[in-house]
Parts: C-alpha cells; structure tokens; sequence
C-alpha cells in the first residue's frame, strides 16, 4: 500500500492546488461550467485525502499526528471538510478560494516534508485517541475558518458604510450570507471542541483508572487552554442566540479569540511541559 | 453589393430631434412597408430606433442612391427634415458598420456606458424587420454576431456592472447587505414623486411587505396600491419603522424625521440585524449621524451619487477590453463576409467533396490491392468531378453583386458547412470584389 500513498502524497496537493484554482475562477466570476464543477472536484480531492489519511492509519498502525508534517495533512483535510460542509449548507462558493489557499499551503508542506514512521508513542494507536484529535482539529480548523469569515464580515461591513462599491463589494457575497458562514463555522467549532473535551476527559479517566496518564491531568495547560476556548466561544454562541448581540460582534469575537487562540496554543506548545506531546 | 449606416444619435442630436425621428412599434410597420417599395435597391435594411439613436442598417446596390431613399422616406414619414441635415446624421460603409453595429450591442456607444437594454434593442430591431420581411442572408449573421458580442462584453468584462442608476443604486446596496429582500418589509415614508421611483425598484424586488406611510393617507393609499403594499396612518410611523429592515424616505418635510435618539428607539425594537436607510429627500429627512450608528446603513443622494459615479467610471476602466473584443469579432465577422465570393466557394466545395472522397477510399483501403486502389482513385476524382460539375457551374455564374446571389453563396457555406477561410489560407486568397463591400 505505500505506492499508493506515495501516489497520493503527489497527487493530493496537485488536486488542491486544482481545487484552488477553480475557485480562484469562482471569486473572479466564473463561467457556469466552472461554478458547477468546482464542488465536486473539492469533494473528488477531499475523499481521496480521507483514503490517504485511512491508508497512512492502516499502514503505520497511528493517527497521523505523529510529527508536524502528518499533522498538517490532517489540518488540510479538516479545513477542506469544513470548508465543503459550509458550502454545502449555505451555498456560497464565492469565498472558497480564502479557505483553498491554506489547505494547499498545508498540503504542499506536509507533502513535501513528511515522514512516516511506526515507532511512536503508543497512545498514537489508540482509535479513541484517533476520536478525540479528529474532533479537535476538526473544532479548532472550523474556528479558524470563522475569524476568516469574520475578517470579510468587517471588510465588507466598512465598505457598506464608507459607501465605497470597489473589489470587496464587488466580490465577496452579501453580509446576511458572511454572518452565516462565521456563525456556522463557530458553531461547528464549538461543537468539534465539545466533543473532543467530552471524549477526551473519559479516555483520560479510563487512562487514569489504568495508571497509564497521572491523576492530574485536569490541571494540563493544553486541556485548561481548550476549556478556556471553549467558555470564550460559548459566550459568543449565547450572546448571539439569547441576548441578540449584532452580527459584527460576533464576527469581532471569533477574530479576537482566534488570536487568543493561537497565541495561547503557541505559548502552551512552546513553553510549557503537557501531555498532549506525543511525538 | 454594400453594406451601409445611416443614423442620428446622442453624440450627433439633441433629445428634441432624436424625438422626432424616433420610430415607435406602431410606425414602424408602415415604414418597412414603404422600404419594400426599394426591394430592388435595398434587400436587405433593419432598423435601430430607441430614445438615444435612429440607425438604418442596410444592404444597398447602390450607396448612394440608398441613402437619398432612406433620408427622403424619413422626411416624407415623419414630416421633419433632420435626416437631410448632415449636421445631425453619420453614415458608414463596410466594415465600419460592422464596427459600429458591434459597439452599440456591447454597450460601449451608449450615453450610459454599459447599460443593458440595449442589447435587447438589437436583438428586437433584428426581430422586427424579419417579421417585416427585409432581412436576409447578410443581416442575419450581422445581427446575431451583434447579439454575440454584446452578451461576451457583459460576461468577459465589467462594463454592464454595478448600477449608474442613483435609484437603482440603494436596491443594489440593499442587496449587499441582505442574503432575499424577499423576505424582508420595505417601507416607503412619503408619497410623492421623488421617492417613486426607489420605491418601485424596490417593490420590483417583491420584498415581504411594503408599507406606505405619508402625512396624507389618502396618497399613502394610492401608491401603495401602486406598488402592491400597503398604507399605514401617519401616527404609526414609528411603528412601521421598526417592523422594517428597509427604509426609504422621501418627504417635504425641512427638518430631520429621523434622528440619532428615535433610530435608537427604533432599533431597540427590531430584531437584531441591520437595516438600511434610503434618503431621497432634499432636505434630508435622516440627519447624517443616525448613519454612523451600529446596524445601520445610511445612503443620501450624495452617497447613491457617489456610488452611481465609482460604477461609471469603472465602467469606463473596461472600454478598452470591450474595443478588444470588438476588434475580434470584427475580423471574423469580416473572414466570413469576404468569403462570400465564387472562386472561393468553388474551391472550397470541391475540396470539402475530394477531402470526404479519399477519406472513405483510406477507410476502406484494405480491401483493395494497390492497383485497384490506383483504379478506385480515378474512379472516385472523376465521380465528384462529374457529381461536382452542375453546382460549379451555377456557382461560377452567381452574380455577387445582387443580394439573390450573396444569399446563395450563404446557402452553399451552410449546406455542405465549408469553412471557406481555411481553403483560402490554404490555397491563397482567391479573392473577388472589393474588401469593404
């Protein structure tokens, strides 16, 4: 089998950098044959990317997070799925090429550096685990895609109230469809991090019952970091639903806890001892 | 044979004579009727008439005997002698009409640059005149490679986009900020003439309600009836404000109906979401600062002004992708027009037949030996040759200097579909008549 993931490490850049194109065509306001097609051609790489990432489990016997370079496959493949289950909901395609660009960005780096090998930690093999990180990245990848959503929100927004009709007007879809993607894909991201907090405090306690994680893993900053996120990204959802904040709060919101975000997971990972280390 | 212009536009007429030699649908019935008279000097004419231009598009036998006829008919049709006077008239010949004909279907020669009805307006020209009788050949492949080009401007450029239009302009940024105006109420505060015309935009747009609020209910009333909505008492203005995501005001009123502590009030009673602000009204019936307030998109005239003039001048930015592709179809338009001549035809017919000839004797070449394929060879060239002789005769006595003959030269090209312009880059030019007719 690792001809074919020999294969598919060429072939899957090549699809997404494909991929990226058609939907550069889409934002430059495509012919209709272009506007058809570019989903399922997505769709066609993404699936493949899904059997990339299945042969790489089945081969090397550990969820693909090995390394850096593995992880960001999986990184890829989560903001293509995320992208795609967006656009499926809401219908718009015309800011496909703002989520394109960095899954190419990710998939040509993983392709071009990775390196796979089957002695790794053993926690790796565990399909829980595989569970429980699919739902993170998948939660943190849709949080990331909303501050982009939010970012064209403001943009858009400043140039309705400046009066100015120039490329963001022009291009990107109305602000009632942008406030739906960024409160979709926060909702999505909220969810994926629900999921993986849930899944992963019972693993841990099973872990624990077993002695094979320390009691205190409560206290681990990587864990107390995503239950901060997760309180932060709550209170948006709340305030959105139940004290009627405006669309351009929320979209401020997931910008500014998207730089908590990664400065906080950069600062975690850097400088602090976790047991979320596995490479 | 020639193909000519005559025409009046908004670069060579005022709007007082474009007036009076506008043909509307009832006249021109009876003007085509009189053209057929010239059948003999002019086969085949179309006539362009909208408020900005009168254009005459023709294949005439002789230029200028057709341009009296088509003056003199004016003048006699229409009672006035503008198209006599050479101050307000243009006309081309050849290719230039092509030219011309392509730029006013892109949109590029409109007093309005870009805007869209003009290429309907071709395309019914065409229309009309063929329920008329007076088309043929020539000004069908015109007219539908007009048609062509006016729809790849507006695709492959920007030239038809973003309104020009100040009340079209708040419709648009509407539909910026909401996903369905359809499912969103409009309200219309005031009656009058001034705010019409947005508010029937709008109502274009089928919101979900639109209300009509005016100090007078009875005028309140009839526009809504008008527009399909519905009136509301004066008294219940603030209401009505916060029931909709749309507002157009365009009242008398001289001071502000609208300020920064009653929008408050008002959006502390919508739903959340934006709503966006039409004023239409001079003076301002919303004061500038309720603009500056969260949620709310404000647009005076000076901002739909504002908006309408980045359009234009962005529409202006595209001319010259749309020159291009003008250019483009000019020249192929013209490769097909010059191969409406004999010689080429000919040589095109009878290389078509010996092409299709020897791809069959190749198709069935290993059934044969090498000197029965010799045999079948000549068998083959003297049959097409033989088959090939009457056709080339009536072709080599077409007269292309009639219409009858050009449109037999047409039917040839579209019955054995010969691409004329590859056997003439092929075998040379083999070129009869003149370029620009």
């Amino acid at each position: 089998m690792e001809p074919a993931l020999q294969l598919l490490n060429v072939l899957l850049p090549l699809g997404y950098l494909l991929a990226a194109l058609a939907y550069l065509v889409v934002f430059l306001e495509a012919p209709d044959w272009v506007r058809r097609w570019v989903t399922p051609l997505t769709a066609t790489v993404a699936g493949a990317h899904l059997a990339y990432l299945v042969l790489l489990t089945v081969v090397f016997r550990h969820v693909p997070v090995a390394n850096a370079w593995e992880s960001f496959t999986f990184v890829a493949f989560a903001l293509a799925v995320v992208y795609l289950a967006l656009e499926w909901k809401w219908k718009d395609k015309a800011t496909g090429i703002f989520v394109m660009v960095p899954v190419l960005f990710f998939q040509v780096l993983s392709s071009a550096f990775v390196t796979h090998s089957r002695e790794v930690d053993e926690i790796l093999r565990s399909p829980l685990f595989g569970i429980h990180v699919t739902a993170a990245l998948l939660g943190y990848v849709a949080l990331s895609v909303a501050a982009v959503y939010g970012a064209m929100y403001i943009l858009l927004y400043r140039e309705l109230k400046k009066h100015r009709v120039g490329l963001i007007f022009r291009r990107l879809p109305n602000l009632e469809t942008l406030s739906r993607l960024n409160l979709g894909a926060v909702l999505f991201g909220w969810i994926g991090l629900t999921v993986a907090i849930i899944w992963g405090t019972i693993w841990a306690r099973d872990l624990v019952s077993t002695g094979a994680l320390s009691g205190g893993f409560y206290t681990d900053p990587k864990f107390l970091l995503t239950l901060v996120l997760w309180v932060l990204y709550g209170l948006t959802l709340g305030g959105r639903y139940f004290f009627r904040w405006p669309n351009r709060q929320l979209a401020y919101l997931s910008m500014v806890a998207f730089v908590i975000m990664v400065g906080s997971s950069l600062a975690v990972n850097l400088f602090l001892p976790s047991f979320h280390q596995f490479s | 044979m020639d193909l000519i212009l005559l025409g009046v536009n908004h670069t060579t007429a005022p709007a007082a004579i474009r007036d009076d030699l506008q043909l509307g649908p009832q006249e021109m019935g009876t003007f085509y009727a009189h053209l057929r008279q010239f059948r003999d000097l002019i086969p085949e004419v179309a006539v362009l008439s909208t408020c900005n231009r009168t254009e005459f598009y023709g294949l005439v036998k002789d230029r200028a005997e057709a341009d009296h006829a088509l003056r003199a008919g004016m003048e006699a049709h229409k009672g006035v002698p503008h198209m006599n006077d050479g101050q307000y008239t243009y006309s081309r010949k050849g290719k230039e009409v092509v030219r011309h004909l392509f730029r006013v279907a892109s949109g590029v020669d409109s007093l309005m640059v870009g805007e869209p009805q003009i290429l309907g307006q071709v395309r019914e020209a065409f229309e009309v005149a063929d329920e008329h009788r007076t088309t043929g050949a020539l000004l069908t492949r015109l007219f539908n490679s007009a048609v062509h080009v006016g729809k790849r401007a507006r695709t492959e450029t920007e030239i038809g986009k973003g309104t020009v239009s100040v009340a079209y302009a708040a419709v648009e940024m509407a539909q910026k900020v909401f996903d369905r105006l359809d499912r969103y109420p409009v309200l219309v505060v005031g009656a009058g003439e001034t705010g019409e015309l947005v508010a029937r935009h709008f109502a274009d747009a089928n919101p979900r309600v639109l209300t009509v609020v005016n100090r007078t209910f009875q005028r309140a009333d009839r526009l809504a009836r008008e527009l399909g909505g519905r009136a509301r008492p004066w008294g219940e203005l603030e209401e009505a404000l916060a029931e909709a995501r749309v507002v157009v005001t365009a009242t008398g009123a001289p001071e502000p109906l609208l300020d920064v502590p009653r929008m408050e009030r008002v959006l502390k009673r919508t739903k959340r979401g934006p709503m966006v602000l039409v004023d239409i009204a001079n003076p301002r019936n919303i004061h500038p600062r309720v603009g500056t307030l969260d949620r709310v998109f404000l647009y005076d005239l000076d901002a739909l002004e504002s908006i309408a003039e980045q359009n234009r001048a962005r529409r202006s930015r595209e001319i010259p992708k749309v020159e291009k592709i003008v250019a483009e179809e000019v020249e192929s338009f013209m490769g097909w027009y010059e191969s409406l001549e004999v010689v080429p035809v000919i040589r095109a017919l009878r290389g078509r037949f010996h092409e299709l000839a020897h791809q069959e004797i190749e198709r069935q070449a290993k059934h044969f030996s090498a000197s029965d394929r010799e045999a079948l060879e000549r068998f083959t060239q003297g049959l097409v040759n033989k088959l090939l002789h009457q056709p080339t005769t009536r072709i080599r006595n077409v007269e292309k200097a009639s219409a009858h003959g050009l449109h037999k030269l047409v039917a040839v090209q579209e019955l054995f579909e010969l691409d004329v312009e590859a056997y003439k880059k092929t075998n040379g030019s083999g070129k009869e008549g003149s370029e620009d007719s």
